[in-house]
Formats: C-alpha cells, structure tokens, sequence
C-alpha cells in the first residue's frame, strides 16, 4: 500500500501541532473555584403578632427547625406583621421584607387558614404597590372562638392578580409556602 | 458521481458492455452521460435509467471515458469483459469521505449493516422556521421531548442526551446535553442533509451512543463556476411569527467553493385555541460561513458557524414549590395568563453555540484515504429565573463549556473482499459555571480529557451479503471541583468513602472538594446485510455499548424551576453497559419501499433520575429527584416506514412507532414515547404543473404505561385542609391532528408554500412536553413562505 512512507509523518506533524495547541490552550491553572454565598435565600420567616395592649409576640421560624405554634386568645384581633429575612451568615442577617416592599407591584402575601377562626384583613398601614393595593405585609386578624387550626403564609412572586381568594387565582410563583399551626385557647 | 456495472457474453468480439451510470449524491441513475469506449472510438450517451451499452466488442482491456457537465471526468480500464460482476473504484470530487471507496452496488451509507433513515435538503425544507427535532420527528423511531414549543429535543428510541450523538461536520457536537430542556445548539438551516444512524453501530463517532448517531452532512457542490442559494422568508400565524433565511454558494472549477448562511426566526406568545400560552416567544439568530476545496485527491474545508437562541419558558411553569406544582396540574387551565406580547421575559434561557472547525481528507490511492479534523466549540448557557432586587436580571445559571475536539480516520481496503476503517478522537472539554449568578452552581466546574479509538473491518464477499465487525475503547477522565453542603454530604453518606476528596470546609458550611473520575469504556458492533433479492435486504446488528456517567449524573446540585425539582446527582453512578440489537427489513428501491425494523436493548446500570420525595428548601417545599440506576432496564420497540408511488399523480409516505421500556422488575420507565403514526399523502396534479399538494394525518396514542411518581399535597379548601394526590405521572389523552400544505413552484425559481398545521384546531396535551401540566399545546397554525432558488 502507498499509505506507508509519507502519511504517518503527515499525519503525525499534524497531530503533534494540534495536540500541542490543544493542550497549551486548556491545560490552565488548577484554579479552585469560588464559593457562592446564596443570594436572596429566604431562611428565616417571623410573624410579628401584636395583641391591642401593644405586646408584640414574635413567632419565628429558620430553616430547618420546625414552625412555631401561635397562641392566640379567642375574640381579640391582632396586628401582625410578616418579615422575610436571608439569615445565611448569622453575623449578617438580611432583610428581604425591605426588597419585597420596594417592589411592592411584584409582592404579594396571601394567607390561607383551615380549621381556626381567624379572618385575615389588611393592616390600614400596610404597604401598598402602585395601583394602591395592599400587599399584605401588614395585617389585622380578628380572632374568633377557641380552637386548632392552620394559617398558611405565602409570599407571591410576581402574582398576576392579587384580588383572588384563593392562591391558584392569584397566580405568580412561591418563594414562601409555611403552614403555622394556630391554637386558639 | 458514476458507478459502472459491466457485464459480457461469452463470444469473443461479440461481446457487449453494458452499463448503468449513477449519481452518488442521489443514488438515482444519471442522464446524458458521455460514455466512450476509448479503443473503438465510440460513444453513446446514456438514457434515462442511466443504461448504455457498447454491443460486438472483443475479449480485451478497454478503457471508458464517462463525462458529464457536474462532474470531472473519468477514465475508467475494464479488463477483458467476463460473465463475472465487475467492481470498479471510483473517486469523485463531490463525494464525502464515507462515499470515496464504493462499490458497483451504487448504494450509499455509511454504515452498510446499519439502519439508517435520511432527511434530505428537500425534506428538511419544510421545516426552515421550526427546530431540527421537529424535522427528525418525521422518521419512524424519532419522537421529541419538548420544554414548551421552542425547546425541542430529539428522542430516538427512547433515549436522547447523552444517549444520542449528534455529529456535525464529522464531530461530535459539545453542547450542555444533559437536561431534558437542552436542546441541541444547531439550526435545522445550516443542515444540507440528516442521516439517522438507528442503533449502535456507528463507532466511528462514539461508543456511548445507545440511541443512535444523527449526522448533519454538508452538502457536496457541482465542481464549476456557479452562483447558487436561496433567499427565503415566512410568516405564521402562531407567535406572530416569521423567519428570513439566506443561503448562498459560490462555487469554482478548481474545486473552491464558499457560502455563508443567515437565519434568523422571531416568535412571539404562542396560543393554545383557549388561551395565550405567556412568555413562549423565540429568537435565534444563526450564521455559517464556509470555504474549502475539493478535488480529486484531497479536500479541505474550514467552517465557523453561530447559533443563538433566546427562549422564554411559559410563565405559568416557574414554579416556585410543590404546592405550585400541585395547583398547576389540578387546574385546566394555566395559572398565569397574561395579554399577548412579543416580549420574552423571565423565565427564559439563552444559549450560543461558536463552533469552528477545519477538515483535511487525502485520498492516497484507490484503497487507502485519511482524514484529520479538528474543532473548537463553545456553549454558553444562561437560564433566568424570577428573581428580586439586584438579581433580577441576573442569569440564575451561567455555564460555559469550551471543547477541543481532534480526529484522525483513516480508510483502506486490503483486497476486493476486506476493507478496514480506523481513528482516534481527542478531546479536551472545560465546563465553567459562573460564581456572579448568586446561586448554588447546578453543574460544577470540571475538565473532561476523553481519548478514543476504533478499528472497524467489513467484510464484503459478493453484492448479496455484507458483515462489519468494529471495536471502540474511550478512556474519559473528569477533574472537577465540587462545594456540597455539609449537611447534603452527610445525608447521602459521602463521609466514609470520599472524605479524601475535601480540600477545604468553608464557614458557610460547605465542603469544597477535588472530584477524579476515571472510566475506560469498551464498545463494539456486528453487523450483516443480506440481500433476498429484488432490492430487499435484511439487516442484522449488535451493539455493546458502554457510556460513562455525565457530569450531570455525577454532580448535579440545584433546583428546576419548571418541575418544582431539587436535583441531585450521585458520585457512586458507575458506567451504564448496554447490548442492543437491531432487525431490519428493507427495501430502498422501486414505486414500494419500505423499512421494517425491530430492536431490543438490554442495559444495565441504567441512569435515571427517581423523584424520592418531597424536600423542605428553605421556604418552601419542592419534589427531591436523585440520579440512581437501575440493575436492569429493556427498551424495545417496532419502527415501519413506508413509501408508495401510487401512480403519476398520489404518493403516500406512512411512518409508525411503538416503543416499551421496563426495569428489571417490569415496571415502566418515564418519558417513554406512546405509539405514534404518521400518514402523508402527496398530490401533484397534472394539469397544474408546479403545484404539490400534501395532507398529513398525525396520531400519537396515550402512554398507558408510567412509573408513578404521584404525591400528595394538603390544599386549603373553604376553610378545611383536604389532602390530594397529584397526578403529575399520568399521561394526557390520544391526540390526532391533521395537518395540510401547499407548494407552487414558478419558473423553477420562486416557489410559494402555504401551511396549515393543526387545521381543526385541536386542543391536546403531549406526554413528552414537559410543561404539559401547566398548559395545552398549541393550536392552529398558518404558514406562508416566499423562496427565491438560484
């Protein structure tokens, strides 16, 4: 065959130079790469629950620990408000409350309660986005008679409504979806 | 290109030569050809079945002289005439690689015992404004799985990813492969010709591929002075849509030719009959420009091409928890639905693909040749997720692999009977995820050394029966660097067994660790082709198969937000083995052919991503999915197409698809397509000359057999929590579309097409789209298309 003389020196300059370009061009420094500290995490959520006296109760829940009880006094309404915060470095903890009322149109806190005589209404100071709706940071829960229950709190992403009753309406995405236990006594 | 059969008498000086001329390129037999018999001084041209013959000749050497106005022309020495078939080795300027050494069979393929399935540039033509898989999706045995309409991904037998390998221009393309939502960085536009390669026979390109091996084949120019392309462009009704494409050619009698191919596609929301399916719209942007020079001997071709695409994900399918999830899939209809807008917002993706590469092929005699090639890719990734405050515009992932690819193939023939092909691949590939994204990488940085190569012989004893036998060994080698979570790590057991690997713990309570993985992966194929006789052929391959995992199985660590899915790869993952075998029945000639065939694989250590559970993720809840392989997994199935020129007038074009794929405890597997048929009958009437007229009828079945992977979710309805399951595994309903088009060519340059797709408008849902809980797919589409052909 003719392929012996002259193509395995073809074959190889050519290898050689390519692999030699190849190798140059990626063989870079074992550079470790960098740690990502996690933006925007919500890891920590608190429900402060103040009754009419002006004593604030604050029922806080971290990730991975579980989610507190609230003891709540029959026929009482209660000002409370919600706080998200990104407690990834305990020596600095973020709020995100301050984000999500800065962008207020895209926020929305919707709460679902099952079995436990709360009605949830907006706070008359709560935070409101453009079209002066309330966002829910802020609400007045009118406690009714004794029992157990559940309020779920949401915080909504983007939301492309925020007058629905229930959170299929209400659309958007979850970045918060916590079920606190309500014991009314 | 011209493939010769000869035959003789008996008789001394009365003899005949008879002949038949082919075009390589089409494989049909050529036209006014000028064949001389240079010692008799005669010459004939041949007819249209591309016969000539030379009757009253004597028993002695000849040579023919075969001219024709594309290609160059060939000197062609027969011997003394004989009784017995003669094979003549022909070369050809225009003819690629795989086509330079060919027999008087006239048949060309790449693998000759494997079963292949074309889509030419006719073909593909159809589908200038939509995605390559929605073009491969016309072949039997080829179903797609969809992220929405835009992000289409091939599915051949069940497999895609890592699974299937797309080769362009004779390497592999370098892509993020991995996810179902990637897919492949190619436009169907800068392709002249797809070949499937079903089954795993086609080690040339890799050992790994249980699916199959799709080829983009750059197209083979006229070797004159010529001008050519095609300028087109079209609007449609879905997404407001339209694209421009422009593809231009100049080519010159020394064998130099240049192009350059613009695409561009631009859609906005697209609509389901009911609603706007929002945040649907599609860009890409494609450019290529070769040059190269083909003659005789050699050939080299230099090639850059472009591809980006930006493509909204429906907003109805960000998800954000489990609960989302199970809302989306109890509604009928999406959960966000917005007014229409061209506008692409988050969530979307972005993806560009630079791929540059250079061929060399040398031709060194009649029985040996060699090719090098080498290329350079680059994909860059951006996905973007709903985010708040400095980060909202800010990519949530960032990823960027660059790959280095070398190949060397050489092909040669030891006598008439043996002929052997052989390569060696390299490749260096570096994966960078972007640390400014502000969150967990989902794919860690890692270098990819892999080195192959390959040995295969074919055997070819007579024009009635063919048999390959090819080996693969790949050494591929991972070198990344991983933070886990302390508490990740702990969970899934790491401690003992890879505690070596931590470099360093940081305080936010991660481990950064060095992650080594070295396979070596042993591939092989046999196969045979017998012919029954009458252009029927029945082929028979077998494929070992061993693919290593991906740095997805190994290392995936995030959440995807259009399954509500944390997921999580698995270090231990070891090489999945496959043996897959492939039957076929074929016949590729004639007013009938068809193709028939039947596979069956057995894999062990099957990959697969098993939703485990629900996961608490900070502030919600999401489905925990992990990388784990099974034993045992089957996947078999039946693939029948079917052509017919019924007369004049009708052809019909019928394709069919069944497909099962259990684990070893004869439960089903996920994303396993449903039976499907295809129906297409072509018109072209008589008396409207120019008109082609084409109705398709498209029925795909309902899965019936799904792993289920279904939880339950606490809603809160009137005041009372009410636990439900959430049928997220259960296939949607059999759907059955109709689709219609038109064609009307004018002077054999401009030529109009009008479509309809989905003429009923039809509201359905596909098993294989991944957003099917979220919305429908869409309805009712109007195409118009202006080409201009020179």
């Amino acid at each position: 065959m003719k392929l012996s003389i002259y193509t395995p020196s073809v074959v190889r300059s050519i290898l050689v130079f390519l692999f030699i370009t190849l190798f140059v061009q990626c063989s870079k420094d074992d550079d470790t790469p960098e740690e990502i500290n996690e933006e925007e995490v919500i890891n920590r959520v608190t429900l402060s629950v103040t009754d009419s006296a002006g004593t604030s109760t604050p029922y806080t829940w971290n990730e991975g620990g579980t989610i507190p009880t609230l003891n709540l006094t029959p026929n009482t309404t209660y000002q409370v408000s919600i706080h998200f915060f990104d407690a990834s470095d305990p020596a600095d903890v973020d709020d995100i409350t301050e984000e999500v009322t800065e962008e207020a149109d895209e926020h929305y806190v919707f709460y679902e309660i099952a079995g436990a005589s709360v009605t949830i209404s907006p706070a008359s100071n709560d935070v409101v986005d453009t079209n002066n709706v309330s966002i829910n940071l802020k609400t007045s829960w009118a406690v009714g008679d004794a029992g157990n229950g559940t309020v779920r709190a949401y915080l909504i992403h983007e939301p492309t409504s925020k007058s629905g009753s229930t959170r299929s309406a209400l659309g958007g995405s979850t970045d918060v979806e916590l079920n606190f236990p309500v014991s009314i006594q | 290109m011209f493939v010769v059969v000869a035959f003789a008498s008996a008789q001394p000086c009365d003899k005949s030569i008879f002949g038949v001329v082919y075009d390589l390129h089409d494989n049909l037999p050529l036209e006014g050809v000028m064949v001389t018999l240079v010692e008799e001084n005669k010459q004939i041209e041949t007819i249209a079945n591309g016969k000539f013959v030379f009757p009253n000749v004597c028993k002695q050497p000849y040579t023919l002289l075969l001219e024709h106005p594309d290609c160059m022309p060939i000197t062609v020495k027969i011997n003394a005439p004989s009784a017995v078939l003669k094979r003549f080795y022909l070369e050809h300027h225009l003819t690629a690689l795989e086509e330079i050494i060919i027999t008087d069979l006239g048949k060309k393929t790449t693998t000759k015992t494997g079963v292949e399935s074309t889509l030419s540039k006719e073909e593909i033509k159809r589908f200038r404004a939509q995605s390559l898989g929605d073009a491969l999706a016309q072949l039997s045995g080829v179903s797609t799985i969809k992220t929405g309409n835009a992000i289409v991904k091939p599915l051949v037998h069940g497999v895609s990813g890592s699974r299937l390998a797309i080769v362009n221009n004779g390497i592999r393309l370098q892509d993020h492969e991995w996810g179902a939502d990637h897919a492949p960085s190619i436009d169907i536009n800068g392709a002249d010709e797809l070949r499937l390669i079903k089954g795993a026979t086609a080690l040339k390109f890799g050992g790994d591929a249980i699916g199959g091996v799709l080829q983009l084949i750059p197209k083979k120019y006229p070797l004159k002075d010529h001008f050519l392309g095609v300028v087109s462009t079209g609007v449609q009704s879905q997404g407001k849509g339209g694209f421009l494409l422009t593809d231009l050619t100049q080519t010159n009698l020394s064998g130099l030719y240049f192009t350059g191919t613009i695409s561009l596609k631009n859609a906005g929301d697209l609509e389901n009959p009911n609603y706007i399916l929002s945040n649907t719209g599609n860009r890409e942007q494609h450019a290529k420009v070769s040059m190269g020079r083909n003659t005789i001997t050699q050939e080299w071709r230099v090639n850059y091409s472009f591809f980006e695409k930006s493509a909204g994900i429906l907003s109805a399918a960000h998800l954000g928890s489990s609960g989302d999830l199970a809302r989306a899939v109890k509604s009928e209809i999406p959960l966000v639905i917005l007014p229409w807008t061209r506008n692409i917002k988050s969530p979307a993706q972005k993806t560009t693909h630079h791929s540059l590469s250079g061929t060399y092929s040398r031709r060194m005699s009649n029985r040996f040749k060699w090719d090098v090639r080498y290329g350079f890719q680059s994909n860059l990734r951006k996905e973007f997720d709903l985010r708040r405050g400095e980060s909202k515009f800010k990519p949530a992932l960032d990823i960027h692999l660059q790959s280095h690819d070398l190949v060397i193939n050489m092909q040669g023939e030891s006598n008439d009977y043996f002929r052997w092909s052989t390569g060696i691949s390299a490749q260096v590939q570096e994966n960078f995820s972007n640390p400014a994204t502000g969150v967990r990488r989902l794919i860690p940085d890692y270098t990819y050394y892999k080195l192959g190569g390959y040995w295969i012989s074919e055997y070819l004893p007579s024009n009635d029966f063919n048999a390959e036998l090819g080996v693969r060994y790949d050494f591929n080698h991972i070198d990344a660097y991983k933070f886990y979570r302390i508490d990740d790590w702990d969970a899934r057991g790491y401690s003992a067994e890879f505690s070596s690997t931590i470099i360093s713990t940081s305080n936010l309570g991660q481990h950064l660790t060095h992650q080594l993985k070295k396979f070596g992966n042993i591939s092989a194929s046999f196969g045979l082709k017998q012919s029954l006789g009458s252009n029927t052929y029945f082929l028979a391959n077998l494929g070992y198969i061993t693919r290593s995992p991906n740095p997805a199985e190994l290392f995936s660590d995030g959440l995807h937000h259009a399954n509500a899915r944390y997921e999580t790869g698995d270090l231990r993952l070891a090489q999945e083995k496959a043996v897959k075998t492939v039957l076929a029945l074929e016949k590729q000639q004639g007013d009938f052919t068809y193709s028939l065939s039947a596979y069956r694989s057995f894999v062990s250590n099957y990959i697969y991503l098993q939703p485990v559970g629900i996961r608490q993720a900070r502030s919600i809840s999401v489905i925990q999915a992990n990388y784990r392989q099974m034993d045992k997994a089957r996947l078999q199935g039946i693939d029948l197409d079917i052509r017919v020129q019924i007369n004049q007038g009708f052809a019909y074009k019928g394709t069919a698809s069944w497909i099962e794929a259990s684990t070893g405890e004869e439960e089903p597997i996920v994303d396993i397509p449903p039976f499907n048929m295809l129906h297409e009958l072509l018109y072209r009437p008589k008396k409207i000359s120019g008109l082609k007229l084409r109705f398709s009828s498209e029925y795909v079945g309902r899965q019936t057999r799904f792993p289920n992977f279904n939880f339950e979710h606490n809603f809160i309805e009137n005041g009372e929590i009410i636990r439900e399951e959430v049928a997220i595994s259960s296939p949607p309903n059999a759907y059955h579309l109709i689709h219609s088009e038109a064609t009307y060519l004018i002077n054999n340059h401009w030529e109009v097409r009008l479509e309809v797709e989905n003429i009923f408008n039809v509201d359905y849902r596909n098993y294989l789209n991944r957003l099917r809980y979220f919305a429908g797919e869409t309805g009712r589409n109007v195409r118009l298309e202006l080409s201009y052909t020179f």
